[in-house]
């Protein structure tokens, strides 16, 4: 498995955001969490989280960016291409 | 009729999803079902759909201009409709709103507006037939035309919602992906008018505003630089935003909001400057009270609002000072402590943002309610020469006037119902409309007790309602402004209760009393007046033989004793 360091400060933030918008346990949210792991995570609650990601990093996601953001890994992919360190 | 949790429907056009969570935080606590996506006349129309089912508190009707007026929305994309048609199809939009209305205690319906820039025809828009700025006024003005009769309609104004988000207030992207017609920020501002307009329907909106004067009132220390040299109006642009913070203090005031006094300072110098410096907006007689003194100000409020009779979760306190703000704060968590700007430029715009203190409507009372005041000291002033309460009632002259319940006085009597903590039997919360529903039952009779006194008038302070049950007569509501708490008026109501029910075919009047944390004061009341009591201590009974004797120094008009003629709710509205 690669060896991955996370700006501890924005995956912190971002770990923060799913929990609260999914309403599960902070411990749950990892790099590896899917879409269909999780519950809430529906297609609307899909775009609340983008526009809680989006009002948290103060960034503004392209449209062909939110489908690419089914994963946490796909989400930070996404951030550092908008320029957040993560 | 007073829930915990209020259930709220949501309707709409777009995707109101995001706007749920925001909802959903801080009080009051609202419980929210959304309707069917972009179903509204549909979800108007049929209440056989499961988003009725229970039947909520408050329906939200939140909808885009160009798809609830689809007139409208060709006109936006250049097709010629004519005005007349955008208006048919706007009363026929009102038309559903009005036959749910009834149904529920609150409708709030956001006005219509763009959430992204259009400029329409451009230098033309405003005088061009087509135009899409003087097409939507229009629409909204019609709008407001057609609900206004309705008494617990209510249009919130989305262009505040939009203008606060300024650029974001619509995301193309996401209108794209999932029909979100508007940003994050549109959906918290619109969250918090509604909880706003639910606080205040509901009588939880805030009634006094306890102010600090050096530095919050005015710039400077009085007892420092002396009157003369304060920092208010003139020329001076720190002068100026003082001035400014005063006239939107003076507004509240016009609206009903009472306004107060509590500051460290020499009381004679405080006052002395109140009066004399040419610039002050607000002058003595404008304050409903004051605190001025060096004492603590968290015991200066808590004594100062037993004065005026009001609670402390009625309270908002300003104070330019952090450490008497965190004071408050800790020793007195009910009053509401706005974070305070340090910049005086922004101080007026600070209270005309705070929303807290939204109504149902202004009431007479509510803008003569500081003159009310005013006349409650001078009244405390003379009772200081008297040895005896009652030497001192009998030269106050009380004059009460009683009415049945009218379109005319029903607001009131549903403000008092809703707002009365103190002395209130039963703490019954009820909207106008349910108010109006109540009262029209031929068993139900409601009263309303208007006092005035040589000093003024006390308005409309009293509220009792009987309804006549297999040969009992019950007291539902009975609660009583606490301005006018002892001076027999009480005991005015009850003697018009009871000789009411003495002339009908009852043997008894009963009253249950339900217990609040606030509301003792009208149990001692009860105990001390001579009822009987049941075995269980809360169920008080006057058996009808015995007579209740108006007070002596307390002068009765009764304007109609008969029940006014019974109109259907239905009939006045529609």
């Amino acid at each position: 498995m690669k060896k991955v360091t996370y700006n501890t400060y924005a995956y912190e933030r971002l770990s923060e955001i799913i929990s609260t918008t999914f309403q599960i346990p902070r411990e749950r949210v990892t790099p590896e969490l899917r879409q269909e792991d999780v519950e809430r995570w529906d297609s609307f609650q899909h775009l609340t989280l983008t526009m809680e990601i989006e009002a948290a990093f103060n960034i503004t996601f392209q449209t062909e960016d939110v489908p690419e953001m089914r994963d946490v890994e796909g989400i930070m992919r996404v951030l550092r291409m908008r320029g957040v360190d993560i | 009729m007073k829930t915990d949790t209020y259930r709220c429907l949501l309707i709409g056009d777009s995707t109101l999803n995001p706007l749920i969570p925001f909802l959903q935080e801080g009080p009051p606590p609202i419980e929210v079902t959304l309707a069917p996506f972009d179903q509204v006349s549909q979800v108007l129309l049929d209440h056989s759909l499961p988003c009725w089912n229970p039947l909520p508190d408050i329906v939200v009707i939140w909808t885009r201009p160009e798809r609830a007026v689809p007139a409208f929305g060709k006109r936006l994309y250049g097709i010629d409709v004519k005005d007349r048609t955008i208006i048919k199809e706007v009363n026929e939009f009102t038309a559903l709103i009005a036959q749910i209305a009834p149904n529920v205690r609150l409708v709030l319906v956001a006005s219509w507006a763009l959430p992204y820039l259009n400029r329409g025809l451009g230098m033309i828009d405003f005088r061009h037939p087509m135009g899409i700025t003087p097409s939507l006024m229009r629409m909204n003005l019609q709008l407001t035309e057609k609900l206004k009769s309705l008494p617990n309609v209510f249009i919130l104004n989305s262009q505040y919602w939009i203008a606060s988000a300024g650029e974001n207030a619509h995301d193309p992207k996401m209108w794209a992906l999932g029909k979100i017609s508007f940003g994050r920020k549109v959906f918290i501002e619109a969250a918090l008018d509604i909880k706003a307009a639910i606080a205040g329907t509901f009588g939880q909106g805030k009634k006094l505003i306890a102010l600090d004067l050096d530095n919050t009132m005015w710039g400077g220390i009085v007892g420092e630089v002396g009157w003369e040299n304060l920092s208010i109006g003139g020329t001076d642009p720190i002068g100026e935003s003082f001035a400014e913070f005063q006239r939107a203090l003076l507004t509240l005031k016009r609206w009903g909001i009472l306004l107060a006094i509590v500051s460290k300072n020499e009381e004679s110098t405080a006052l002395e400057a109140i009066n004399k410096h040419p610039e002050m907006v607000l002058r003595r007689d404008d304050f409903a009270g004051w605190r001025i003194n060096w004492n603590d100000k968290a015991e200066n409020l808590v004594d100062l609002v037993t004065e005026l009779n009001l609670g402390l979760q009625s309270v908002v306190f300003i104070d330019d000072h952090p450490a008497e703000r965190a004071r408050i704060k800790e020793t007195l968590p009910e009053v509401f402590v706005p974070d305070w700007p340090e910049d005086p430029a922004l101080f007026a715009q600070t209270i005309r943002r705070l929303r807290c203190f939204d109504m149902p409507a202004i009431t007479k009372e509510d803008s003569v309610r500081t003159q009310q005041y005013v006349a409650e000291r001078r009244r405390r002033e003379i009772k200081k020469n008297f040895s005896s309460i009652e030497d001192w009632l009998k030269t106050l002259q009380l004059r009460v006037t009683v009415e049945c319940i009218n379109r005319a006085n029903l607001p009131r009597a549903a403000q008092m119902l809703n707002k009365t903590n103190q002395f209130n039997l039963v703490t019954r919360r009820m909207s106008e409309s349910e108010l109006w529903q109540w009262s029209q039952h031929k068993n139900h009779y409601i009263w309303l007790f208007r006092v005035s006194d040589r000093f003024g008038d006390y308005g409309t302070t009293g509220l009792a309602s009987l309804r006549i049950e297999a040969g009992s007569a019950y007291i539902d509501d009975f609660l009583l402004s606490c301005r006018v708490m002892g001076r027999g008026v009480e005991q005015t109501m009850l003697h018009k209760a009871i000789s009411y029910v003495r002339v009908s075919d009852v043997s008894r009047l009963i009253g249950r009393y339900i217990p609040t944390s606030k509301n003792k004061p009208c149990a001692d009341f009860l105990s001390g007046s001579g009822f009987q009591q049941d075995n269980e201590p809360t169920t008080y009974i006057w058996p009808i033989e015995k007579d209740f004797p108006l007070p002596s120094h307390i002068e009765l008009i009764e304007i109609d004793s008969e029940k006014v003629n019974k109109e259907s709710y239905e009939e006045s509205h529609i």
